[in-house]
């Protein structure tokens, strides 16, 4: 048996989400970027039709208390690369216009678990996401999904006109509008009760 | 009377030789033209068509003000010259591309087709393009030097520094600093 907790953050009240986490370092790794077209101009790579941007670092390697960005999809992905110290092009930021999906992974610290991985699927009318920040901004009828790894229903849903996430503290930020406030839902499993 | 008859006819005889004679030696004031017939059009002089066969040699074209547009170094070449077009089959291509005059990338091909009349160059058999810190392969490549555009098709593959694209073609200026894939994958290793 389960039940549903909704939590309905007032007109313009801005809502923070943690959960579990501790500040520690965060790296984004490899990518690839695929799609119909791939257009590069001044250190600045935008693919469109069927965007896709992964991240290819080694899998199951989330520090606890962090998330990671595995993956993002759109209608177009523009990543502006910068040099980084070992004069190697890195993306400094990526924008995702259109359709957008991300995936993430979180490691959540469970009391009496130790580090539990879950995963976060979002969507959103755009995407940011800042290197140097370590975060993710979607903005325009954000929803994310928490969910228990491999599982199909989420634990939680969170949605806002903009949300933030903090992959180096696993935090996310939610933000609503008078018209439409945020929202967070809560599921709670059988084993919780 | 019948001997001064006699003379007259026989001074105007004379008279009228030495005129011949003149006419002969000193000729007319108005000498007569020779009539010319007009040829018709098909006969008139054409430039000449040629063809050669040359190696180990080079090419250079140039906008007629000067500025170099394409210089190649090539094993061997046979040219044909017919109807005012020069169009060259090259084996063994090393060139330079010219942008504004000033050298924008270099291209290596085993062979090239170079139209001086077009000022395009058609490349083929694995063709590899450097410019502006990127390296471009494919399997055939056309370059428009009026146009500053390069078009290449067929496994196409580029690097810059850490960046790789794979992609089934793609369109560039002459010195590679923009460009455009299509059906294509990029990594950032």
């Amino acid at each position: 048996m389960k039940y549903v907790v909704s939590i309905i953050a007032v007109a313009a009240a801005i809502a923070a989400f943690s959960i579990f986490g501790s500040a520690d370092s965060f790296a984004l790794g490899k990518m690839t970027l695929s799609g119909k077209t791939i257009e590069y101009a001044n250190q600045t790579v935008t693919v469109a039709g069927k965007a896709s941007f992964t991240s290819i670092s080694p899998q199951g390697t989330v520090k606890p208390g962090t998330m990671r960005l595995d993956a993002m999809r759109a209608d177009s992905i523009r990543v502006d690369l910068v040099k980084d110290k070992g004069g190697k092009l890195s993306p400094d930021k990526a924008v995702a216009t259109g359709d957008v999906f991300v995936k993430a992974k979180r490691a959540d610290i469970v009391a009496g678990q130790g580090s539990v991985l879950r995963d976060v699927h979002a969507t959103a009318k755009s995407a940011t996401f800042d290197s140097g920040l370590a975060t993710v901004v979607l903005t325009g009828s954000a929803e994310i999904k928490i969910l228990e790894a491999g599982a199909k229903e989420p634990i939680a849903v969170l949605s806002g006109d903009k949300v933030t996430i903090s992959l180096k503290d696993n935090k996310m930020r939610v933000e609503g509008q008078s018209e439409k406030p945020a929202e967070i839902t809560y599921t709670q499993s059988d084993k919780e009760k | 009377m019948a001997s001064s008859s006699k003379v007259n006819i026989g001074l105007i005889r004379a008279v009228l030789t030495c005129a011949v004679v003149a006419l002969l030696i000193v000729g007319c004031k108005h000498p007569v033209k020779p009539k010319v017939t007009p040829q018709p059009a098909k006969e008139k002089a054409q430039s000449p068509n040629i063809e050669g066969s040359f190696s180990k040699a080079k090419i250079i074209w140039d906008d007629g003000r000067g500025h170099k547009l394409w210089e190649a170094e090539f094993a061997s070449a046979d040219a044909a010259h017919a109807d005012g077009t020069s169009k060259v089959s090259l084996k063994d291509v090393k060139a330079t591309l010219y942008k504004n005059g000033k050298a924008a990338s270099k291209l290596v091909a085993p062979t090239a087709t170079a139209d001086s009349r077009t000022k395009e160059v058609h490349a083929s058999g694995g063709v590899s393009v450097t410019g502006n810190g990127a390296t471009a392969r494919c399997d055939e490549l056309v370059w428009q030097s009026a146009n500053n555009h390069i078009k290449g098709t067929g496994h196409v593959k580029m690097a810059r520094e850490n960046l790789k694209i794979h992609a089934n073609s793609f369109t560039a200026d002459t010195s590679l600093k923009n460009a455009k894939f299509t059906e294509a994958k990029a990594s950032l290793e």
